[in-house]
């Protein structure tokens, strides 16, 4: 088998994966990406299909934040358009709504008094900067304490949908205010990348290839070599057959389980497998509607107190390329009403239509469906769903320099996202240079007393 | 032959766009009009989840 040598090699090229290989080679780490794909990306990346460009996960990014501080650092192009908050539509209706101080103004708008809106925005303020809720109760139960207005509901639920990537009567409700002081507090503002997300993606890439990195498509790799219980490397299968790695360390971008099959069960402590296997998968839906004319006169769209639908982008009122001339591209996203339960797929993607019918007028008229994409299972929304009693996962496996990047290692705050993957992939890089800054210390050291 | 392991499957449509013969279709599910699959197999290095293979 060919081998070669590298300081680095991630496995996976996803938001975790790509920022960790950037991170590295912009150090003066000798990296490699092997990605199983044809498209480097994973969850946050773009396909073309009859002129149109659709999502392959993520469409809205921050514009600040560990994501963006990843690019800035290594000095990767970051084309993004700005877009505007959304229009709240409840019970299919738009609320008129203040350009800024948008959340206070719905939950106003959906409490049926002063007392309950003082009431709740209290409770929100201690758990912010006191003391946040348990993480054995749902963000339901904490919510019921203070209303049972099913209006107030809905929008914690969307919300939690949104962010959580659970429901609020299964999220942890101590997840939920860790996400608004983490990811959330450093959001900036939601942006479109131009091109897609694609192209962002594949700005990291160039960076790895300019400072002397790889990155390998149509490359997966098959067996994460482990002796001792440590890792030296990996075997890649490319197109010209395959390679044997070897590497100082090891990085994987493709989510805990494939990790642990990879380098093999045996590898691992039963506390390490049983948090593996305990893990449960979220489920969202994407669905890509085209039209001669905006379906919508805004580009976002929040829904409550839908049957699954959670908001609608409209991206190509906000940037072009994205749709050929004339023609829009809406993108809608749902959830499913138990994300613990098992999902009827056909009758998913039925009440998804049917809540695009009722909240956008236009779709049945000049809407046409060009592509369904669920998310769930080995290729998820999320990997650790933060249900209520969830414990999130680290990124060091128990197999020395062998490091997990991504959503299924997000700490709480960062469970998800892109700026949940560029995070963890800041902490596994961190810990690589300081593992090896020791090491070349304790190898002076020994030099100089020999 | 172009295989489909349903039970892998996540319905998640990546290999749709790519079928040069637009045999291929998602709604929550796959579906293979395999009248029109030519087994370029290209659908194949496209599934995230290598629910598809050749036979």
């Amino acid at each position: 088998m060919r081998q070669e040598q590298y300081d680095a090699v991630v496995i996976g090229s996803g938001v975790g994966g790509l920022c960790a290989g950037a991170l590295l080679a912009h150090r003066g780490v000798k990296t490699l990406v092997a990605e199983k794909l044809p498209d480097v990306g994973g969850r946050c990346s773009t396909i073309d299909y009859k002129g149109f460009k659709i999502p392959v996960g993520a469409v809205g990014v921050p514009s600040s934040g560990p994501f963006r501080e990843v690019f800035e650092e290594v000095g990767a192009e970051f084309n993004v358009q700005q877009h505007p908050e959304g229009k709240y539509i409840v019970d299919g209706t738009e609320v008129s709504l203040p350009e800024k101080g948008q959340f206070n103004a719905i939950l106003s708008h959906c409490c049926k008094d002063e007392a309950e809106f003082t009431r709740i925005k209290k409770a929100m303020r201690r758990a912010d900067t006191w003391e946040k809720p348990s993480n054995e109760i749902t963000l339901r139960d904490w919510l019921l304490q203070y209303t049972s207005n099913e209006n107030v509901h809905a929008l914690f639920q969307n919300v939690c949908a949104a962010f959580i990537i659970a429901n609020a009567h299964e999220a942890s409700a101590q997840e939920f205010f860790d996400i608004r002081t983490g990811m959330m507090r450093s959001y900036g503002a939601a942006c479109f990348p131009l091109g897609g997300s694609i192209k962002l993606m594949e700005s990291l890439a160039a960076v790895i290839r300019s400072r002397g990195g790889d990155v390998w498509t149509r490359s997966p790799a098959s067996n994460i070599l482990v002796s001792d219980q440590k890792t030296r490397g990996v075997v890649v299968d490319t197109p010209k057959g395959e390679v044997e790695i070897t590497a100082n360390a090891v990085i994987s971008n493709a989510g805990p389980k494939r990790t642990v099959e990879m380098a093999g069960r045996e590898h691992f402590d039963k506390g390490f497998l049983s948090e593996v296997d305990s893990m449960r998968p979220s489920f969202q839906m994407w669905i890509a509607t085209i039209s001669d004319r905006p379906l919508y006169d805004w580009p976002m769209i929040t829904t409550l107190k839908t049957r699954r639908m959670i908001n609608m982008m409209i991206p190509s009122m906000v940037i072009p390329g994205l749709a050929p001339e004339g023609k829009h591209i809406h993108y809608s996203i749902s959830g499913p009403a138990e994300q613990s339960g098992h999902w009827n797929m056909k009758e998913e993607v039925d009440l998804h239509i049917q809540d695009l019918k009722d909240n956008v007028p236009l779709f049945s008229t000049h809407g046409e469906v060009l592509h369904v994409g669920c998310y769930h299972g080995g290729w998820p929304t999320i990997t650790n769903t933060p249900f209520a009693g969830y414990q999130p996962m680290k990124q060091k496996t128990p197999i020395e320099n062998l490091y997990q990047v991504g959503e299924a290692v997000g700490p709480r705050g960062w469970m998800g996202g892109t700026p949940g993957c560029a995070l963890t992939a800041r902490l596994v890089v961190d810990e690589i240079m300081k593992r090896a800054e020791r090491e070349r210390a304790r190898a002076a050291r020994a030099g100089g007393n020999g | 032959m172009l295989v489909h392991a349903e039970a892998v499957c996540v319905g998640c449509g990546r290999c749709v766009p790519f079928c040069p013969e637009e045999a291929l279709w998602a709604w929550g599910y796959l579906s293979i009009d395999y009248e029109k699959c030519t087994e370029c197999l290209i659908c194949i290095e496209n599934c995230p989840v290598d629910a598809l293979s050749e036979q």
